[in-house]
């Protein structure tokens, strides 16, 4: 039952579309109290060992720029920093993505991005110049792989105390 | 003086010229005029002068012949002297013919006293060197006749002696005559001559007059036809560096018309890529809900406890022949049914999941599906004006939006007038419209806008006798600062961050080019704004289409 609630450091969406957030949390939440519990009584009933819990990520959503980093500088406060933000490039009729991101930068330094859009105004290196990031950023086209969103969360969403 | 007057006549203009030349010609009839009444003058003198030798001349002709009557007069006289008897009569007569002499000696005096020159006086002088012969022979017959009475020799020294000597007389008077005749022709002549002399002078001037006169004309003629041959060749020079120019602005023209011709397709390309990137997004987003409701029901079937059901079913198959028991008393078969009480839960909930994510995924296949539908009405591009229905369009316009429309909760209000069929390029008016659609979302989506509400409506009206169907887009949005409604449709405008400036910019031309017009109303800031489509619609007359 401790494994369950284990959730790894907070993930940032931000979208205007809400539709897209719903896609994130069936992708990344897909832990289940009622399958877990079934789990148990599996093993119990049949013998072996329960499947090892699911990881399960804290998902936070911001749908405009300005709310995402007005969220990130709560939960920075609050000690428990986003390791990871999705970001859209087109956010009607507030900042675009990489606005946003300048300015969540300047709210927390560490914090990592993905460019989640199906149509972007910048290139990828437009984007690195502009946010002044040497080692290239991660774009994923809209509609995304499930697959990709979940790796790519397992490989940057750790959280902060334990990459440390 | 006339030459300075002509001088530069090339570099001046021609109203000066022309004063010049005016000065030039007056001054020309002044001579004229002095010259022609001075020798008017000089002529009428000369007149005056002959008449006055005339009259001398004349009266002492008449004088001259007074004297000669008188002595023709006496010598009638004295032959009748001679040839009366009686001594008294004599006397009379005698003394009459005294009276004459007297007469005669003072005409002569009186002629003397006016003798002009040595030849008249040397005239003159004859008849008074012949009167006294004259006279003495004459009375020394008188004497002979009268005192000596001796009339034989009386009438011989009258006929030998004084009727010669009277002859000569006479002749000289008749001579002093002639002279005097002959000083009048002679003066006559010389006044002539002084005359022609004079009217040669006069036409001697007339003529230098006429040839200076031709000679400015000349010059003048001469000037001028330089002048207009330099205006000439100005103007032709001037003609042909219009026309050059002429030809370079046709070229300029032509260069902008291709420039703007091809601005006009980038704008509307542009516009096209506007609307296209704004079907990539919406279609992204749906296309991903879908992706994702696919695999999650992908993950459920694969994972799907259903298989649990049956594991359960044989450990139950198991133990058929003591089931109460294995259920009441084994410690795994106590546990069967919590277990499939749990399972049938999650079976229920894995299958409305299920059912929830297929209605989801059609939700959004039909989202996509009406969004490629105006794509493609969009795509159908080179049609020529059709007859289109204004409320028809409106709708096909909002299909491409409504998905973002609806889930950001914008209200959408339809005011549809009945509306006659309009004449139009369909998919051009598409375009704007989508534009419309497009710019009011934005402007409703903005922050701090509290109502989000976009009215569509379109009615008819008429302008100069044409019948129009106007389109309203009315939104509540942020509006627009008035000083910014004259540049909204220019080139480049924008108020999107990360926006073109072209799509309302083609909107426009392209309303233009369907002979219709967009225009734009704002009360200001944070008060709407109301884009106006109008195109023209099809008269009644000629509703022929089918």
């Amino acid at each position: 039952m401790k494994n369950v609630s284990s959730s790894v450091g907070p993930i940032l969406i931000v979208d205007d579309n809400r539709d897209i957030h719903a896609d994130f949390r069936k992708v990344l939440c897909t832990a289940n109290k009622d399958e877990a519990l079934l789990d148990e009584l599996d093993a119990s009933v049949f013998g072996g060992e329960a499947p090892q819990a699911k990881v399960d990520y804290v998902l936070d959503s911001a749908f405009q720029g300005a709310e995402a980093v007005e969220l990130a500088r709560r939960a920075r406060a609050a000690g428990t920093p986003y390791t990871l933000a999705f970001i859209d490039m087109r956010m009607p009729p507030g900042w675009d993505g990489l606005r946003t991101m300048q300015e969540l930068k300047k709210v927390d330094p560490n914090l990592q991005f993905v460019v989640c859009s199906a149509y972007s105004d910048y290139t990828q290196d437009q984007v690195c110049e502009r946010l002044e990031i040497r080692d290239g950023i991660l774009f994923i086209r809209k509609p995304f792989d499930p697959a990709d969103v979940r790796q790519i969360a397992a490989k940057l969403a750790l959280p902060r105390s334990a990459a440390a | 003086m006339l030459a300075r007057l002509m001088e530069g006549c090339t570099s001046m203009s021609l109203g000066q010229m022309v004063l010049r030349l005016s000065i030039a010609f007056g001054l020309l009839m002044a001579i004229l005029v002095g010259v022609g009444l001075g020798g008017l003058d000089r002529m009428s003198k000369m007149n005056l002068a002959i008449q006055n030798v005339t009259d001398t001349r004349w009266a002492k002709v008449k004088l001259a012949r007074e004297a000669l009557h008188y002595s023709t007069v006496n010598n009638r006289i004295s032959m009748q002297v001679f040839l009366m008897p009686d001594r008294e009569q004599t006397e009379t007569v005698l003394e009459q013919r005294a009276q004459n002499t007297e007469k005669i000696s003072r005409i002569l005096d009186q002629i003397e006293s006016q003798i002009e020159s040595d030849a008249e006086r040397e005239s003159f002088s004859r008849i008074r060197a012949a009167r006294v012969p004259y006279v003495n022979s004459y009375l020394s017959a008188l004497d002979l006749l009268i005192k000596d009475t001796e009339p034989e020799r009386a009438r011989e020294v009258m006929v030998t002696t004084a009727l010669p000597n009277l002859l000569t007389y006479h002749k000289a008077y008749e001579d002093f005559v002639a002279f005097q005749g002959a000083g009048v022709d002679e003066g006559g002549n010389a006044a002539e001559a002084y005359y022609y002399t004079a009217r040669r002078g006069v036409i001697g001037l007339i003529a230098f007059a006429v040839v200076v006169a031709a000679a400015i004309a000349v010059f003048v003629i001469f000037r001028i036809a330089g002048e207009i041959s330099n205006r000439e060749r100005a103007e032709h020079d001037l003609r042909t560096a219009q026309e050059v120019l002429e030809v370079r602005v046709r070229e300029r023209t032509a260069d902008l018309e291709q420039a703007q011709a091809r601005l006009t397709e980038a704008s509307r390309q542009a516009g096209m890529a506007e609307v296209a990137s704004g079907v990539l997004h919406n279609v992204g987003n749906v296309l991903n809900s879908v992706n994702v409701a696919a695999s999650v029901i992908a993950e459920k079937l694969k994972s799907s406890k259903v298989s649990r059901l049956g594991k359960a079913v044989a450990l139950l198959q198991d133990h058929q022949a003591d089931l109460g028991n294995f259920v009441m008393s084994d410690p795994h078969g106590k546990q069967i049914p919590e277990y499939l009480t749990q399972l049938s839960t999650l079976l229920a909930a894995e299958n409305e999941q299920m059912v929830g994510e297929v209605s989801l995924m059609f939700k959004s296949i039909d989202h996509i599906k009406e969004v490629i539908h105006s794509q493609q009405s969009l795509a159908r591009v080179g049609l020529k004006p059709e007859p289109v229905n204004a409320p028809e369009l409106v709708d096909e316009a909002l299909r491409i939006n409504l998905v973002s429309l609806e889930r950001h909760g914008v209200e959408i209000v339809r005011q549809f007038k009945p509306c006659p069929v309009a004449c139009a390029e369909k998919h051009r008016v598409l375009q704007i419209l989508v534009n419309l659609v497009s710019n009011a979302k934005k402007a409703v989506m903005n922050e701090g806008v509290a109502q989000r509400r976009i009215v569509f409506s379109t009615s008819p009206f008429v302008i100069d006798g044409k019948l129009f169907i106007s389109i309203c887009v009315e939104d509540s949005g942020i509006g627009i600062a008035t000083e910014d409604l004259s540049r909204i449709f220019q080139h480049g405008f924008t108020r999107s961050e990360g926006g073109h400036g072209f799509g309302l910019h083609a909107a426009a031309i392209d309303a233009g080019r369907m002979g219709g017009k967009l225009s734009v109303d704002s009360p200001g800031i944070g008060r709407g704004a109301t884009f106006t489509l109008t195109i023209p619609a099809i008269e009644r007359r000629s509703e022929v289409h089918t």
